[in-house]
């Protein structure tokens, strides 16, 4: 409708004749709120729209309104039906996105106004009224752009025969919201079908009428092939372009220098998953680059005032549904013709794939790792326990797990010995003791099988068994989902099993397992050394204890040995002072045998007693001067070497040694009383010198004398070994074994060299502190 | 003079009968008129010397100790002796069949006045049990007995 200034109706066509219940007589002229009360008294510019009553019908109508102020006073007033009685509280939003009303408005009422008819006539839009999918209308201009001379050609057809086949359903589909009052979009563009059966592109405007007080259709076709065709061959060549971009592998993303986004491309809504319209007009931060990379991505970006192109950056791009993934970006500054930056272009190619292999790289490398710090590790420790542990402790950083345990086996008893057990009880992951338990290797147990048959076993359940509940060490605990197995070996026995389980299902691969059967390897390994180590610690602390003992026990010997060779000593003087008188000859020599044996009895209680006491070295080790202490030990011989005329040849320097004085005194003392011993009498000769090597200092005394068999080299250091008649060379026979346990006491070694007629000599060995 | 250096009263305790008998017979040779008392144990010996007995007789001159004594052990002998206002001024003179360092030792340190090997005594036993005499009786003078 139309109205003047005072809100009277000028115009009004058949729809607003329909939704108020009136003639077009009965309207004209009349103000509009004897129709709809509301609008008594009220500026239709402050109304423009709204749901107002009209008094059609005994109950009135709810129609919506808008109004739109037109020059020389006048109002448009659009008036549409809601679909009935409305109770929705849904405002129709009649705006620019529905219909448009100056092309709505004009048509109605063509029959009668002669001015509209001519306006209808001549109109340069096609314009046609449907009725029962039918048209009933239709003007020249509707005609020709069909192709069709005359209306009476088109009238009384089925509109669907004038639309291209690709636009009937959407048409079908607009007609009906239009029916039903809905909104419809005010312009689209379809196609139609010529008389000579080519098509034609169209703007079309549809809009509802009454025709003859029977609701119809309005539709207004503006020709636009030529536009489409302008259209088409620009989206060619842009189509071309974007072609070659969609086409690309890697993501573009065309910004402004701003960074607002303007374009993206198929493989970047692939890639980040979020869609051209999402992406279109982000600005930074975008959502797919993470808060942590937004600051090194801005700096990036600020390289760029500075070079045309950036290379290579390595960034982080979050996905839409919150993946990370690894891109390698190019950043590029397009400039016009005029050579001024216009656009910024960034192309990200995924490098994910090289990210998993670096990652893959970096876990096997972490693998390698650990395996490194397990062999180092257990080096240090002779323990079981701590190996188990240490073991733990590495497998937890490459090998996802709720349980571990190490058990030991006893191949001749056919026993397991847990040594180490860790499991989760009451949700919290435990370390058992396990020291002091035991159990029978039975067959049924998984760990048979692994030591039984020597190989790994991964066990994978479909999920937890619940129904399996252990009470290993006095705690309850469920069964795992993933388990696995592995046999620990030394040399060709299984000397255990090792085992990694967790509660996930299928938490365990071929590749897990042979992690784990590479790190049993070397805990087989040390394990076996650790056992090694305690046997052998055991046997030293045994052989200590006895060599301990029979140190006591001789000395206890020679001492109470002494006592009853003192009586026999002390008799034999009281006889010879008092009774030798009544002695013959014979008796005589017989009672100076018993002291001659008593003598030698004494020195080989002596010597015993000396041994006994050349245990560990009580004495604390000095620095020694070798040159002194032989000059005291030949001023002690001086008298025997005086007596059998040996020249003793010293080499200089003697070095110094770290060595018990009154030990090393010995050693000297019982080798050169030995040379003097067994000198010969032609030119006998002793020599002394030293050397420092490598091992320690090595010292060596030098005789001409009667030489030594090489079968005897050896047994001259065991006590009481005697190779030589009595009556020939006087000796105990302890002499040697001594000075070989004090140079064993101080760590050296004792040999000796010899050729029998030739000479003697003996080597030892004081090592450095 | 002769006469008053060779007569010592003189206490021997040593449980081997056996060297307690070659010992008195080695003091004999070299003065006859040396008064030896004997005790195989330690405890007699102790006990005796604490003894009005003792005061009457006169308190020895010099006693000689073993240390491998039954009861009390002759360390403990010695101890006791050393710890006793009686006998503290005796010299105490060690007769051990052993020559361990740590036993030479700890007999000193627990105040004997010598120590002598017993095989060193019947080596030697003349010359050493004159040396004992002579020291004893002419060049170190007993304090006075009170």
């Amino acid at each position: 409708m139309i109205l003047n200034g005072k809100g009277e109706c000028l115009l009004a066509n058949d729809v607003a004749l329909v939704l108020l219940g009136k003639k077009r007589s009965n309207l004209i002229n009349q103000p509009l709120s004897k129709f709809i009360p509301s609008t008594q008294n009220v500026s239709f510019q402050s109304i423009k729209r709204g749901r107002v009553q009209t008094l059609n019908g005994s109950h009135g109508q709810t129609v919506f309104l808008h109004a739109t102020r037109l020059a020389g006073g006048y109002y448009l007033v659009a008036l549409a039906h809601q679909g009935g009685p409305s109770t929705s509280s849904k405002l129709w939003s009649f705006g620019k996105s529905t219909m448009a009303l100056p092309e709505f408005f004009p048509l109605p009422g063509v029959e009668e106004e002669p001015n509209y008819r001519t306006l209808f006539q001549h109109s340069p839009y096609g314009t046609a009224v449907v009725q029962d999918e039918r048209l009933v209308v239709a003007n020249p201009m509707f005609c020709k752009l069909l192709g069709y001379r005359a209306s009476d050609d088109v009238l009384g057809k089925e509109i669907r025969r004038f639309l291209d086949e690709g636009s009937r359903m959407f048409f079908t589909v607009l007609e009906q919201r239009a029916f039903r009052g809905e909104t419809i979009p005010s312009r689209f563009e379809t196609r139609m079908l010529r008389e000579n059966g080519t098509s034609i592109d169209v703007e079309m405007t549809i809009s509802m009428t009454a025709h003859h007080d029977v609701p119809a259709l309005i539709l207004s076709v503006n020709d636009i092939t030529d536009r489409k065709e302008l259209e088409r061959r620009l989206t060619d060549s842009e189509g071309l372009l974007r072609n070659v971009v969609n086409s690309m592998v890697d993501a573009l993303v065309i910004t402004d220098l701003q960074g607002k986004v303007l374009d993206v491309n198929d493989e970047f809504e692939r890639f980040t998953g979020y869609s051209r319209r999402e992406a279109f007009g982000t600005e930074i931060p975008y959502p797919w680059v993470p808060e942590e990379d937004l600051r090194s991505y801005i700096g990036w970006l600020d390289k760029l005032r500075e070079n045309n192109l950036l290379r290579d950056f390595d960034i982080t791009w979050l996905r839409k549904n919150g993946d990370r993934i690894a891109v390698s970006l190019n950043t590029t500054l397009l400039r016009n013709s005029a050579g001024d930056p216009v656009l910024m272009v960034n192309i990200a190619r995924d490098i994910t794939e090289r990210q998993i292999s670096r990652t893959e790289l970096s876990r096997q490398l972490q693998r390698l790792q650990v395996l490194y710090d397990l062999s180092r590790a257990l080096t240090e420790t002779f323990d079981t326990e701590e190996i188990a542990r240490i073991t733990y402790k590495q497998i937890e950083k490459v090998i996802p797990l709720d349980a571990f345990f190490i058990d030991l086996y006893d191949e001749r008893k056919n026993i397991i010995h847990p040594i180490f057990t860790v499991d989760v009880v009451n949700g919290e992951r435990r370390e058992f003791d396990v020291r002091s338990s035991m159990m029978e290797l039975d067959d049924t147990m998984a760990t048979a099988s692994v030591i039984k048959g020597r190989k790994p076993l991964l066990e994978l359940r479909p999920e937890i068994p619940s129904q399996i509940r252990y009470t290993p060490f006095g705690n309850e605990t469920q069964a795992t989902a993933s388990l696995m197995y592995v046999p620990m070996f030394s040399k060709d026995r299984t000397i255990g099993v090792l085992s990694a389980q967790s509660y996930t299902v299928d938490q365990y691969s071929q590749d897990h397992l042979t992690l784990l059967q590479s790190i049993a390897n070397v805990v087989g390994i040390a394990i076996e050394k650790a056992n090694l180590y305690q046997e052998t610690i055991l046997k030293s602390q045994e052989i200590e204890a006895r060599n301990k003992e029979l140190d006591d026990f001789t000395y206890v010997v020679s001492h109470d040995l002494k006592e009853p060779l003192i009586s026999v000593e002390g008799y034999a003087k009281m006889l010879r002072h008092e009774y030798l008188q009544l002695l013959d000859e014979s008796g005589r020599e017989y009672l100076q045998s018993v002291v001659d044996s008593c003598a030698h009895m004494k020195r080989l209680i002596d010597e015993l007693l000396q041994l006994s006491r050349v245990t560990k070295l009580a004495e604390k080790k000095v620095p020694l001067q070798l040159s002194t202490v032989l000059r005291d030990v030949l001023e002690e011989l001086r008298f025997s070497i005086r007596e059998r005329k040996i020249s003793v040849v010293v080499h200089h320097p003697l070095p110094e040694v770290p060595a018990v004085d009154t030990h090393i005194k010995i050693v000297f003392r019982n080798l050169l009383s030995n040379a003097i011993k067994f000198s010969r009498t032609a030119n006998p000769t002793i020599e002394v010198g030293a050397e420092v090597q490598a091992e320690g200092t090595r010292v060596f005394i030098r005789d001409n004398g009667i030489g030594i068999e090489p079968e005897y080299f050896d047994k001259i250091f065991m006590i009481f070994q005697r190779l030589h008649k009595r009556d020939e060379f006087e000796g105990s026979g302890a002499g040697l074994t001594i000075v070989k346990k004090i140079v064993e006491a101080h760590g050296g070694r004792i040999w000796v060299d010899s050729k029998p007629g030739e000479g003697s000599t003996f080597y030892f060995i004081i090592p450095n502190a | 003079m002769a006469e008053h250096r060779s007569a010592l009263s003189i206490v021997l305790i040593d449980d081997n009968h056996d060297h307690a008998r070659i010992l008195q017979w080695a003091f004999q040779q070299n003065g006859s008129r040396n008064r030896i008392t004997y005790f195989d144990d330690g405890k007699s010996a102790l006990d005796f010397l604490n003894s009005p007995a003792c005061d009457e007789q006169g308190r020895p001159d010099l006693i000689f100790l073993d240390l491998n004594l039954p009861r009390i052990d002759g360390r403990e002998v010695l101890r006791r002796l050393k710890g006793e206002e009686n006998t503290v001024g005796i010299p105490v003179i060690i007769i051990s069949s052993s020559d361990r360092e740590e036993d030479v030792r700890k007999a000193y340190e627990l105040g004997a006045s010598s120590y002598v090997s017993k095989s060193a005594i019947l080596q030697e036993f003349g010359s050493v049990v004159k040396t004992f005499q002579e020291y004893w009786s002419t060049i170190a003078k007993l304090p006075p007995r009170k």
